[in-house]
Order: structure tokens, then sequence, then C-alpha cells
């Protein structure tokens, strides 16, 4: 089995993600983010809901499943699903850069990796900066944002994760439904 | 304290709550197997059974139920207590009045001991909806009103309940009422006339606060808890032994045959216990919470019944000492003193060397005799600033004191018509039969008539348990225990009669002593003694007796520390008893050090440790780890082991260098032209570099090759960790298993129920108890069994007379054995009832639909067998209440899979059926055979894998349009996993195909077997089976996934699940696709 390379758990947070643990707090005005990219886009996800970004590594793909679910990871011997977050929003699928990372999250008490384009930086936003999202937009994801953070010269779009995530758990729990 | 507050009470609850679970389990099994006898014995021909036999079973569970609503009490379930009250009453009147027992009472004691288990099961789960037992209590009172006993408590155990739950309320309304930690002691000043008796109350605590009414209960209480101690005490420790030597320590004697497993199990609590009490000590020092206190009571309590149920009486009466202690100041609602902290530390710091003692394989000497004194010192300093009068006054009902004429006149002598017995007069309520005897003004005359000189008298009486056997004995044991303790100037009946006394209701005595009465009541607690009177008169004759009846406490503990009286009387005249009995002490007073075994040279217990499951969980689950990361660090030493495994390139180039190095010396040898020289002397000095050059590289190649050696040494060191890993695994594995014995004695029960429901006459035969398995197995199994216990016993076991008629014994037998194969745990459940019936179930299959008529026509015999496991499936004529629903033998076989067990069945006509459950023996790992296919690599769970076949691919036909080949002689159908599996994502990793002929790994049983087509075998793997489940759901046809040797992760696969996915795919049905989202 030596012709596999092994996945590596090496946390990347030496790049923009890292995520000193004294600011995890998040105080009544102000949240923090981890942005990240998919697509052209922007997107922002609560810091709380991360618990580490890696690189892509070998993923075990795994049978009767959605398409974007990629398949399994070792992480630090637990194994965690691996969503692509591209697939998820129906955005086309790319080949991995050097970009591109798995974001570990945590929701609903399950340990999960999503795999974006990029993770951008984590910043501190102030709650008023989050305007809801505008009705008219329409499509991907659209029942999945929370809200919308104008940066300078850039818009954020805020994720609603645990949604996201969790929804994607009750389709499933239909289809295998029907499986068994 | 009720279910709320026990909150409060945090982890210690929680582990208590633990303690409780395992201590009522046992109860609960002990139960089960008693009322099991007493139901054969009710039904037995009355002419063959004797009484005795029941009347002891009824006894014997009357004490396990009085167990657990101790328990109970204690941790404040009161749901479980008041349950359990009925049935320890029913107990106690079907032992007093064997006729009441009929069929249905036992009937109705199985369903509430049910019930009991499902309140107790509750506790477990938070989430188990509330037991419903309203309905049963309820029949279970009208059962004790027919029985005629609801409305006269004589039963004593019932006056008891009553008792103790006014008991309880008063100390609820002291907690509350309790002063402020630092009430100035003046203020509470002993109410004098409140306890002008000291009554051998068990915990004598309740002297301060108990009303009146309260105080039998008491004392009842203690003869019961003598009883109940002794006979918790497991493997039957001699209950003589423990009754003879019962002087406070003097002659108190640790039982000498202690079951080093018990002692073990002693070493283990009472450890814990006492760092629990050291720190609760500390804390309630420090300023710690009332509530400190009660988990003090608490802990000193479990030490107690720990030590009393190994047998080290002494322990468990220096437990005891302690229990009394807190209790007084919990009474009072005072904080701790700083002696009672002292004396309480100084206790532990004993036990906790007789504790090392008893490790070292020992019984060591002890000082607890010392040590009692002092917690009786600072008991009645407790005490004598304890209950402060207006409080003592205060929460005391106003019962009036003639309430219960009933008390006086059990007793022979008419009551005094005033003196401190009439405002201590037992309130007794009104019929009890069962009272105690209060000190007469006969007696008390008596006494001082024959009492010596200068010592502290006490008159006291002694009520023994209405019928007690062998009563004489009992007067005559009591009888040497007081003279152990001092002169014992009186004693009714006189000593010379006891052989001749057969009834006995009480023995009336007079003592001169100097030792405490705590003493003189510990002393007498024994069983068969419901409780007893005690009164300290005076100092000697020629005191006046009234005066006895100002004397609180206070008095009392002056008199009993020894003071010597200044109103020495001189000797009245000695009755004959007197004479004989005011003899000096017996020599054999301190027997104590010259009868225990010193040093005993018993085998040293096995120390064992409690340990959280989940804990466990996680062990199992890192030296799975570890057997992977071996695995790991083998492949790396074997890559190595062929990466230096020749020296090839050591030898090419020092052959290179030879060459060289001649080249160079052709300069030398070459003489000749001009021209030709200075060409050859370029080439060599060429040559000469590339030499140089060259050198140092051979230096470094040589220094690598060294490092083979190193390679040697670490392919050493990978061994070694490859067998300590092993062993890790094996010994982690180990501490997980248990005996499946448990598991199947329930079974005894189920077998029991439906053989009363059907009429059939069904034995159950165990075999293989001892076989061991993982404790969560065991848990997951209990379900699937009595699934298939009764499906056997209703479906497989004829009725008597077919059974007859078909020439078997009328009574059917179920066996139920389990044992080790290899690395399997095989667990059969046989019957040799009328097996299944093909046409049966094919009939039914079709009319269920499950198969088509086309289907079964092909079908054999085996292959319908098989029918059964399809969910919805049931042969039964009718439903009965315990199996027929159909319901059962799919969900048997997914639990049993879930377990990556398998389950198989076999029937013979007329014969039986025999299923057998094969498991791995463990949950975590997993034996699989890992494969590649199109570059996955699978795990196959060893298990389901038959064989693995190499076929060729002119060997494979094509049948009924799916490909299929012949494996001696049997045609398997080849499964590929792309026909089986969908995948989303495309192959990453090339396949490794050896070459054109087909591996396939054939699965499954019987006619159920497919050829899996694999690309590669790679071998033979522990793996450690990770849910997907935890981090993501469950996938069909995949069981989990594992992290193999390098990191990566592998799927494991549901064989069976497979089997079925493919059979269906085979079929037409397509595999459900995707719905896209």
């Amino acid at each position: 089995m030596n012709e596999y390379r092994g996945e590596n758990p090496v946390s990347a947070m030496k790049t923009r993600g890292s995520i000193p643990e004294g600011r995890q707090r998040e105080t009544a005005e102000s949240v923090q983010l981890v942005s990240f990219c998919l697509g052209q886009e922007e997107y922002g996800i609560e810091i709380t809901k991360v618990q580490e970004i890696i690189l892509l590594g070998d993923i075990t793909r795994v049978p009767q499943t959605p398409d974007y679910i990629k398949g399994l990871i070792n992480l630090r011997n637990m194994v965690i699903p691996i969503v692509d977050l591209r697939l998820r929003f129906g955005l086309p699928q790319e080949p991995p850069t050097d970009e591109t990372r798995i974001m570990v999250v945590n929701v609903h008490g399950k340990t999960i990796g999503i795999i974006v384009d990029a993770v951008s930086e984590v910043l501190r936003i102030g709650k008023d900066q989050i305007s809801p999202p505008p009705p008219t937009v329409v499509g991907l994801g659209r029942e999945y944002l929370t809200g919308l953070v104008q940066l300078d010269h850039r818009l954020l779009i805020l994720l609603d994760i645990d949604h996201l995530l969790t929804e994607e758990e009750t389709t499933n729990l239909d289809v295998m439904d029907v499986l068994v | 304290m009720s279910n709320s507050d026990a909150a409060g009470y945090d982890s210690f609850y929680q582990s208590l709550l633990g303690d409780f679970l395992g201590e009522s389990e046992q109860l609960l099994v002990a139960l089960n197997k008693h009322l099991l006898r007493l139901d054969e014995w009710v039904r037995s021909p009355s002419g063959q059974r004797q009484p005795s036999g029941a009347e002891n079973l009824l006894s014997e569970m009357s004490h396990s139920i009085h167990s657990l609503m101790r328990l109970s009490n204690m941790l404040g379930l009161d749901e479980i207590e008041h349950f359990a009250e009925p049935i320890e009453a029913i107990f106690e009147t079907a032992r007093k009045n064997l006729p009441t027992l009929t069929g249905n009472a036992v009937e109705l004691l199985f369903e509430a001991i049910d019930r009991l288990a499902n309140l107790i099961d509750a506790l477990k789960d938070s989430d188990v909806p509330a037991v419903e037992h309203a309905s049963v209590t309820e029949r279970m009172l009208q059962w004790l009103e027919s029985a005629g006993v609801r409305q006269t408590p004589s039963d004593h155990a019932d006056t008891e309940r009553t008792l103790d739950r006014i008991e309880s309320q008063v100390a609820d309304v002291l907690d509350r009422m309790a002063p402020a930690p630092d009430t100035p002691t003046s203020a509470s000043r002993p109410d004098i006339s409140s306890s002008p008796k000291i009554t051998d109350s068990d915990e004598g605590r309740d002297l301060c606060r108990t009303p009146p009414g309260a105080e039998p209960s008491v004392i009842a209480r203690s003869g019961n808890d003598a009883t109940s101690d002794t006979t918790e005490a497991p493997s039957g420790v001699a209950q003589p032994a423990n009754d003879g030597a019962d002087d406070c320590f003097a002659d108190l004697i640790d039982e000498a045959d202690m079951s080093s497993r018990f002692i073990s199990i002693f070493i283990d609590e009472t450890e814990l216990a006492l760092d629990q009490l050291t720190e609760n000590l500390l804390n309630l020092e420090a300023g710690g919470a009332h509530d400190e206190l009660k988990l003090l009571l608490v802990i000193s309590h479990r030490i107690k019944g720990s030590a009393a149920a190994v047998g080290l009486n002494r322990a468990a009466r220096l437990s005891h000492l302690m229990e009394d202690l807190l209790q007084d100041v919990v009474n009072v609602g005072k904080r701790l003193s700083a002696d009672v902290t002292d004396a309480m530390l100084k206790c532990v710091d004993e036990l906790r060397q007789y504790v090392e003692g008893l490790k070292q394989g020992t019984i060591p000497p002890d000082h607890f005799r010392e040590l009692a004194a002092g917690l009786l010192q600072a008991r009645q300093g407790t005490r004598a600033t304890g209950p402060g009068s207006s409080e003592a006054q205060a929460t005391r009902p106003a019962a009036s004191p003639k309430d219960h004429p009933a008390a006086r006149s059990m007793f022979e002598e008419p009551p005094a018509a005033a003196g401190p017995e009439t405002t201590s007069q037992p309130a007794v309520p009104p019929a009890k039969e069962v009272s105690l005897i209060p000190v007469s003004e006969q007696l008390r005359e008596k006494v001082i008539a024959t009492a010596p000189i200068g010592l502290p008298v006490y008159a006291g009486v002694a009520t023994f348990q209405p019928d007690l056997p062998l009563v004489s004995l009992k007067a005559e044991l009591l009888y040497e225990k007081l003279s152990n303790l001092g002169d014992v100037s009186y004693f009714d009946p006189p000593p010379e009669r006891f052989d001749t006394i057969e009834k006995l209701q009480c023995v009336q005595f007079g003592l001169a002593t100097e030792r405490p009465e705590q003493e003189i009541t510990r002393t007498m607690k024994t069983s068969g003694v419901i409780g007893m009177v005690l009164e300290p008169l005076f100092y000697g004759p020629g005191d006046d007796a009234r005066t006895s009846s100002d004397r609180g406490p206070a008095a009392a503990s002056t008199a009993s520390q020894g003071t010597a009286s200044s109103k020495a009387v001189p000797p009245a005249a000695s009755t004959p008893a007197c004479s004989r009995d005011a003899s000096p002490r017996p020599p054999s007073a301190k027997p104590t050090d010259a009868s225990r075994p010193a040093g005993r040279a018993a085998s040293k217990p096995t120390e064992t440790l409690r340990v959280d499951i989940d804990r466990l969980d996680q062990l199992m689950n890192l030296a799975g780890q570890l057997v992977v990361s071996k695995a790991r660090f083998t492949q790396i030493s074997d890559r190595l082991r062929t990466i230096f495994g020749n020296k090839r390139s050591v030898l090419t180039l020092n052959n290179v260098l030879a060459s060289l190095a001649s080249i160079a010396s052709f300069e030398d040898e070459v003489a000749g032209g001009q021209k030709l020289e200075a060409e050859l002397g370029a080439i060599c000095a060429q040559a000469r570099r590339i030499q140089n050059q060259l050198e140092p590289m051979q230096r470094e190649v040589e220094a690598f090759y060294q490092m083979h050696a190193s390679v040697n040494e670490l392919e050493e060191a990978v061994h070694q960790l490859e067998r300590v890993a092993d062993d890790i695994q094996k010994n982690v594995m180990d501490t997980r298993m248990v005996p499946i014995g448990p598991l199947f004695t329930r079974f005894h029960r189920v077998i029991r129920d439906i053989t009363r429901a059907s009429n059939k006459s069904i034995r159950l035969e165990i075999h293989g108890e001892k076989t061991e398995l993982d404790k969560r197995m065991i848990d997951e199994l209990g379900d699937p069994l009595i699934h298939m216990v009764r499906n056997s016993a209703d479906h497989g076991i004829e009725t008597p007379d077919q059974r007859v008629r078909a020439g078997k014994p009328a009574e059917g037998t179920i066996t139920l054995d389990a044992c080790h194969r290899g690395n399997n745990i095989l667990i059969q459940i046989t019957d040799d009832g009328k097996g299944l019936d093909p046409n049966h179930i094919l009939a039914k299959a079709l009319e269920q639909d499950l198969i088509s008529s086309a289907e079964a026509e092909r079908m054999t015999n085996s292959q319908i067998y098989q029918l059964i496991w399809k969910p919805g499936f049931s042969t039964a004529q009718k439903v009965t209440d315990f199996s027929g629903r159909g319901v059962g033998m799919d969900i048997v076989r997914s639990r049993v899979e879930a377990l990556n067990g398998t389950v198989e069945l076999d029937s013979t006509p007329k014969q039986g059926t025999t299923i057998t459950i094969k498991l791995p023996l463990t949950l975590a790992i997993l034996p699989s055979l890992m494969v590649d296919v199109g570059g996955d690599v699978f795990a196959m769970p060893m298990e389901s894998v038959a064989e693995i076949v190499s076929v060729r691919s002119d060997e494979v036909a094509t049948v009924h349009g799916t490909r299929a080949t012949q494996v001696r002689g049997r045609v398997i159908s080849i499964v590929h996993f792309d026909e089986v599996f969908q995948w989303n994502t495309n192959n990453s990793r090339p396949a490794d195909r050896a070459n054109d002929d087909l591996t396939l790994v054939i699965v499954g049983e019987g006619d159920e077997e497919i050829g899996l087509a694999v690309d590669r075998v790679i071998g033979e793997e522990d793996v450690v089976i990770k849910s997907m489940a935890d981090n993501y759901k469950h996938v069909p046809g995949i069981a989990g996934a594992s992290v193999l040797g390098d990191g990566r992760v592998s799927l494991i696969l549901d064989l069976a699940a497979v089997i079925a996915m493919s059979a269906r795919a085979a079929s037409g049905a397509t595999v459900p696709q995707m719905t896209p989202v």
C-alpha cells in the first residue's frame, strides 16, 4: 500500500487561517469569521464552528452517497466525511489547487470537513455590519445565507453552515430509507 | 432527600447510583432466582413440600428486598422504596402464613419484581418513559388486604416502614429547622424528659430527634439489621460466629475464611470510600455545606456494608460507630466539631492501614477498640451539646403517651403509674403484637436489690422476635455477652433454667458496669432480638430510682463514663443469681487477639478497580490504534530491509575504483611516444580525478550500507513492539470480558413464563456459562437471545400430547450453549421440538408476498429456512404474548450482524432446530481480509469470508444473465463491486490487477454465497472499526471505516448487506439512484 500518498493531517493553520485561542471569544457587538473563497464568491462562517483547516489529502471515496460527499479522511484517527462545497452548491468541479483546503467544522456534534477553494482570512466584524440577504438573491444556497457583510471593496456571504450540513443529513436520510 | 435534592450530590451521587445499580442488579437476580424456586415449591404437590423450604426462600427474598429498600432510601429513590414496601410485606405475610402463598401470589410477585427491575432500569436511562407500577402496587395491597394483614401491622417490617417514614420526615423537618451552625450550646441543653431512657436504637442517633412514635421503629430495626447484615454476606458467612462474637470488638472476630475475591472488592470499595471520607471531612472542617455530612454518613454506611458483607466484622463495627457519630451530628444539626473530625480521621487512618494489611493478605491487628472509645466520646460530646430543648420539643408530635396500651399489655407486670417510661412510652400502633417491653418497676426494684456497689447500674429488657427458634440459646448468648460487659446482677429467666425454656418473650436483666450504655446496646444487638430498652438506674442500691427520671442523656453519659459514685451503698442481700453472677468477669473477656488468627497466611487477594466502561472503550480504541501503528512499522521495516538487502552497489563501486586505479597506473608502465604519452597522461589524470571523486562516494555508500545493521535493529525493535502491541490488545480485550452465565440464567424465567402460559413442559439446559464475552456484546445480545428462545419455546416445542405422540419425552428441552471457536464465540440455541416445516414456511412466504411462486419452486429446503429471517415473516398460527408477530427473527439477525456476527439456522423436521450465533471476540477490532478493488482498499470481515479462489476467464459462464462459475461443484455467481455500489467519484487510483484471471472472494453461507471479484488480495489484517455514523451516517453495504497502516481510510464491507444488494441488483431491481440535491 506504499503506493499511496499518506493523508496529511498536518494543520495548515500556518496560513492565514491561524486562529489563536484567545480570539475565539466573540463579544456581543462583534463576531469573528473565517472567510473562504468558492468560485468567484467569498463566504464567511463563524469561527466557533471551525475546528481547524487542513490540506487536501487522500480521500477515500464512499459508495451510495450523493456526489458532493467526496468520501472519508482520517483526521488523527477520527474518520470524518468530506463535503465538496462546490458540488454542494452546484458549482462545476475544479481540480484542486495549492490553495484548496479542507475546513473541519463542528456541526451538531459531528465533525465534517468541507472542501473550499481557498481560505482567506480571519476577520472580526461588528454585528451591525451584517445586513440581511436581499430577497432578490436566488439560487445557489439561497436558503443557507444568513446575511451579507459589505467590506471595503468586497462582499462576504455569511453561511449558515449548521443548516447547510444538517439539510444534507436529512436528505441523505431519506435516500437511506429508500435503500434499506 | 428527594430525587431533586439528590441532584445536588452531583458526581458523587452518580457514583452512588452506579453502586446502587450494581447492587440492586444482584439483588434482583437473587430475587428472581428464589422466586423461581418458590414457584416450583408452590406448584409441587402439597404433600411433598417442606414448609421450611418456602420459609427460607421467603426470608431470603425478604432480606433482598429489604436491602434494596434501604439502599433506595439512602439514595432518596422514593419511588422504588415505596414500591418495594408492599413486596416485602407480601414476603413477610406469606412467610408467617404459608397457606396464603398461592400461585397467584407468586405470579403477582413476579410481576412486581419485574416492575421493580423496570423502575431500577429506568434510573440508568433518563429517556426511558416512566414505569407504570401503580396498578401492581394496587394489586399487591389488595392481596395484602385479602390476606388480612394490611390492617394489622403486626408485621414489624410494616410498622418499621411506616415509622421509618415518620422518622425521615422528622429528619427533614429537623434539617430545615436546623439552627445556624454556631448556635450557642447553652441554648441546646438536652431536654431531660425527652429521652429518659436509653433505648437500644441500632443507630443510637435517634435518641435525640426521634419522636416517641418512631422509637420502636429504630429499635425494631436493630434486630432486623443484624440479621440482614449477616445474610447479606456472601458465601454463607457463618451466622453463629457473628452472633457469638458480638461483644463490641472484645471478641468480635473477622471471618476466617473469606473469599479473597470478596476481600478484593472490599479493599477496592473501601479505599475509594476512605478517600472520599477524608476529603469530605476536610471539606466540612473548612466550612463545607451541611449536605456533605449526609455524604459522610452514606460513605460510612457503605464501608460498613461492604465490611459486613465480606465478614470483616471488626471493620464493620468501627464504621458503624462512625456512622452513629455522624448521625448524631446530623441530627443535632450542628457543624462537625474538631473533636468529631479528629476522631473520624483517626478512624479513617486506621481503616486505611487495615485495608493495606488486607492487601498484603493478612488480617492486621487493629486498634479499633481505642478508636471506638474516641468515637463514643466524641459522640457524647455531640449529644451533650446536642438538640436544643426547644427543637426537640418542637419536632415532637403531640402523641399521647398512653396511645398504645397494647404495648403495655404485653408486659407481664402492670406498668408503673407514673415515671419516666410513661413519657417515653413507645408509640406502637394499636394492634401491634410485637413491641418492646419496657423496664418495669418490679424489674427496677429487683435490679436495685441485687446491684453491687459502686458501679453504674442498668436495668434492661431485650425483646425477642416472636416465635424465635432456639430462643433459649439466644438468651444464653445474651447472658454471656452481658457477663463480659460487667456484673449481671439479675437475669430473668435465670440461667439455670435456660435449658428448659421453649418460648420466651424477653429477657430482663440488671447489669452493673462501667461501660458506656452505647456499648451495652451494641453488644446486645443480636439477630433475633428485635430491640431492647435500657435504663440507667444509678450508681448502686440506695439511690432513689425516681431520680433517674431526672437524668437525661447527660446524666447517662456521666454514669457511663464510669465516674465512681460517691453514694456507694452497702450490698443488698444477694439473690442466688446475683451471688453467682456477681462473680468476676470471666477471663474470656478479652480473647480477641488470641482467638483471631494473627497474620493469616491466606492467599493475597487480587486488587480490583471499578472502571467506567467508556474508558475501557477508549482504551480499546487506543490499543487498536497501536495495532495499526504496529502494522505500519512492520511495513516500513520490511521496506527498509529490501532496500538494504544487497550490497551490489558497494561491490560495483569497488570494482570501478579498482579499474580506475589500474588505468591511472598505465602512465607509469607505458613509456612511449611523446604525444601518446601526453594523451595517456591526460587520461590517467582524468582517471585519477574520477577516482578521487569516487572515493568519498564510496565511503558514503559504505556508511550507508553499514546502516544495514541498524535496520536489523529496527526490525528487532519492531518485533518487540508487535509483541507488546498484541499483548496490550489482548489484555485490554480481556478486561472487557464477562461470563455469559448471568445472561443465560435470565432465560429460566423466560421459559417459566412460557410454560405457564402455554401448558407446555420445557426444561432449559445451560452449558458454557463461563464463556466470556465482551461486556458490550453481552448487553447487546440479551434481546436477540430472548427472541430466539421464545421462538423455540413457543413455536418449536410441541405440547406434551404431541410430543408423546411423536415418541418424544413429554418435557421439551431447550439448550443454551456458549463456547469459544478460534477467534469466535459460538452461541447455540437448540430445541428438540418439531423443527421447521419447509412447506409451511413456503406457503406463508407466498401468502405474505415475500417471494414469488416461481422463486418458490426453485428453492431448496435450506433456502426456505432462510426465509424466516425476512422482515415481516411469521409462521405462527396465532400470535401469542411471547412471539409470533413476525418482527423477531429479522431483528435478531440485524442485531447480530450489527455485532459483526452471523446467525445460522439449521432444522430437522420433527427433531428440532438449532440456531447458531457466531460472534467475534470483541467489537472494536475486526480480523479482516484486505482486498484491492480498482484501487480502493476494502476490509472484508474474515467472519464472512468462506474462501478465495482464482478462476480463469474461460471458466466463467452466464446463468440467467449473471456471470457465474463453478467452484468445486458449487455454482457461485460472480459479483463485481461496481454492480453493487454506485460511485459518484471517479477512482483516482489505478487498478492493481495481477492478470486476466479473476480473483473471487467467496462470501456468505450456503445458498447465499457469492463470489466478489477483487483485483488483488492484500492479506489479513486486524482493523479497528470506526463508526461512520458518528460523523456521517450509515451507508448501506458499508459496516464502517478503519484507518490503514499508512493512515488512509478503508471501508469495511457489510457483507450480508452486500449479498442482499447484489441479489437485488441481479433480480433487475435497480439500486435506487441518489436523488440529486
